[in-house]
């Protein structure tokens, strides 16, 4: 045998000081740029929110709970924070009944009729949301004069431009649950539709559900222009509260907005932790118990 | 019960005919087998018996009873999917007793029948995790029993093993097939996998382009298919064109065998690799041909062999076992033979002859 000298491996699995300084920066720096980007500001909102009086020092001269209890009782946010949830909530019922099936249609039942509804979907995006009430007061005009500024109109109205937030993950989340086929085993187990729909697919989507839902729940709440349009300050939902409140210069308000926008941040910020627990914790039934009766 | 008639079926997608005038008859408590190269349309047929497919023309009887326009989930029959498709936010029992829950089958009944069919898959200690908490073979048996549970009429499987390794294929393959005979009931089976067909069936359909090429016993399949595409498809065949002179079929020293073609016929005669009797050493048998060794390829417990006979052009294929498959390599010279009653003729691509009797 000829001797021959074999040249050691670049990399056997000792890891030097520049690999751990790469790990911990390409691990943590972006992660550390992210929370100060975002959670500076937030920082500063929550500050804000609790300061007696900040100006011309790094931090605040005192601190109080006052700004937070006087928004959080005052009647005023309270009838709005009840009418932005109360939108919300209606939005989406409407959404889930319409766009649910929909989606379910567009790719299990008929994948042709998908791009319709994808280009549909995109229609909101294409046009301002100020055009769509405008035109959608003046198809209500004439066709059904009773819905003309109320708020089922502005929840019909809200619900034809939130849509596409639920389509897009309900129909991603299809594709991706194979909901194709588990309806199809659904069938061959003998299940009728809504049963298929109500057992099988909706509990497989529901991730996909809830993001969408999330997503429309939190435009619905943040938006003003829509409701400006169609019913005016008559119905005063949080986001024009806190129009009025930029707007009409009340000594003290700012605080109390910084409150009602944190307050407003910190509740959509659990309901997505919330989602994202579910969506994790695929949690096993204990394998050793005994068999549970099946009702 | 479980008697199905399927007559002249007939789907095309424009000018692609995927099932053409296709008709069959599968007996109560048979296993057949559809086989056939991937598009043959193997499994749109079984769609189509399943209800999840629409075809343009023909029937289907299911205990003489027209079951054409029946929804699926009216058809009374059992299917196992490819890729499982069991219910991901339900447990193994919940996935089991959802066909019986559907069927409005009381708790009590529910929970005494899941139980069985728990049993029957063997998944006692798994039967309540989720399909996420198991193995494929372990799904697989989930979704078999599922299929099982509201003792359907008929079992229809599509390509159930062809997700999982080839131990669990093994096992699984074993697995289903005594189920099967537990149960009696009448199974179809979709399959690309000609041993997976052999080792299952009673009875396997070849397919191809749409049409059945042959239905038979998978022994009769193997030895004498009808039609030279359905000779190709199963084994590994080698294929060499003969004139017919004097009386005889031969090719060289390979093989000679007695035909009742008139002098000059053209026919193709057709023989297994493993029918082709091989010795490494080519002066051991001077009646037999000689041959280059072209290319082995070595495949554990057998060789397989690309031959060219000194006074050919043309190549064919040879199986060999034991000692030859470790000794033969290539460029070898080798002798070889092949029987005349393992020879089969074919005129044009349809079986004239077999076992010698041309």
């Amino acid at each position: 045998m000829s001797a021959q000298t074999v040249a050691p491996l670049a990399s056997t699995g000792t890891t030097t000081s520049n690999d751990e300084a790469d790990s911990f920066l390409g691990r943590w720096g972006a992660l550390i740029l992210l929370i100060g980007f975002l959670g500076i500001p937030l920082l500063a909102l929550l500050v804000f929110s609790v300061a007696t009086a900040w100006s011309g020092t790094v931090l605040p001269s005192g601190y109080t709970a006052e700004h937070w209890i006087g928004a959080l009782t005052s009647s005023d946010v309270l009838s709005a924070v009840g009418r932005s949830l109360f939108l919300a909530v209606a939005v989406c019922v409407i959404n889930w009944i319409l766009v649910i099936p929909a989606a379910y249609v567009s790719v299990v039942v008929e994948p042709r009729i998908r791009p319709w509804f994808q280009a549909l979907a995109v229609v909101p995006f294409a046009l301002p949301w100020i055009v769509i009430a405008a035109g959608m007061q003046l198809t209500v005009k004439e066709i059904a004069p009773g819905l003309f500024g109320t708020v089922g109109l502005l929840v019909l109205t809200l619900s034809g431009v939130t849509f596409p937030y639920l389509y897009w993950a309900v129909e991603n989340s299809l594709i991706t649950n194979n909901a194709k086929q588990l309806s199809e085993a659904a069938r061959m187990s003998g299940a009728s539709l809504p049963r298929t729909l109500l057992q099988v697919i909706v509990p497989a989507i529901r991730t996909g559900v809830m993001s969408g839902s999330l997503l429309t729940a939190a435009s619905v709440f943040g938006e003003f222009p829509i409701t400006m349009t169609l019913i005016g300050g008559g119905y005063e939902t949080l986001p024009l509260w806190t129009l009025r409140m930029f707007s009409g210069r009340v000594p003290g308000a700012g605080a109390e907005l910084a409150a009602v926008s944190f307050a407003t941040f910190a509740l959509l910020f659990a309901v997505s932790l919330l989602i994202t627990r579910i969506d994790t914790a695929t949690k096993p039934a204990d394998p050793v118990r005994p068999p549970a009766r099946i009702s | 019960m479980g008697n199905v008639s399927l007559q002249h079926i007939t789907k095309s997608y424009g000018t692609n005919v995927v099932l053409d005038d296709l008709s069959l008859e599968i007996g109560d408590g048979e296993f057949v087998s559809l086989l056939g190269p991937s598009g043959c349309g193997k499994t749109t047929l079984l769609r189509t018996i399943a209800g999840l497919q629409h075809f343009d023309a023909g029937r289907i009887e299911v205990d003489g009873v027209d079951v054409t326009d029946l929804p699926p989930q009216r058809r009374g029959i059992g299917m196992v999917f490819q890729q499982y498709s069991l219910f991901p936010n339900m447990t193994v029992r919940r996935n089991i007793a959802f066909p019986l829950q559907a069927s409005g089958m009381k708790s009590e009944q529910i929970s005494q029948r899941v139980d069985e069919m728990v049993e029957l898959v063997g998944l006692t200690e798994h039967q309540h995790k989720r399909p996420k908490q198991l193995s494929g073979g372990q799904q697989q048996r989930v979704a078999l029993a599922r299929a099982l549970a509201p003792h359907p009429r008929m079992l229809l499987l599509d390509e159930p093993l062809s997700a999982l390794d080839a131990q669990v294929r093994n096992h699984l393959r074993d697995q289903i097939r005594e189920i099967q005979r537990k149960v009696g009931i009448t199974t179809i089976f979709v399959t690309h996998d000609q041993s997976e067909a052999f080792a299952l069936s009673d009875r396997v359909v070849l397919m191809a382009r749409g049409e059945i090429l042959q239905a038979a016993a998978p022994s009769e399949i193997y030895a004498r298919p009808k039609r030279i595409e359905a000779a190709r498809f199963v084994g590994h065949r080698s294929e060499v064109d003969i004139e017919a002179r004097h009386g005889r079929l031969r090719w060289g020293k390979v093989f000679d065998l007695p035909s009742a073609f008139a002098d000059g016929t053209r026919v193709t005669c057709s023989f297994h690799g493993e029918r082709v009797r091989v010795s490494p050493d080519p002066h051991s048998q001077p009646e037999w041909a000689r041959a280059t060794v072209v290319h082995r390829t070595y495949l554990g417990s057998v060789s397989q062999l690309r031959l060219r006979p000194l006074d050919s052009d043309t190549e064919i294929v040879a199986t060999v076992t034991g000692a030859a498959a470790e000794l033969i390599h290539d460029d070898a010279q080798v002798a070889l033979h092949v029987d005349e009653q393992d020879v089969n003729v074919y005129e044009s691509g349809h079986l004239i002859a077999t076992r010698g009797n041309a």
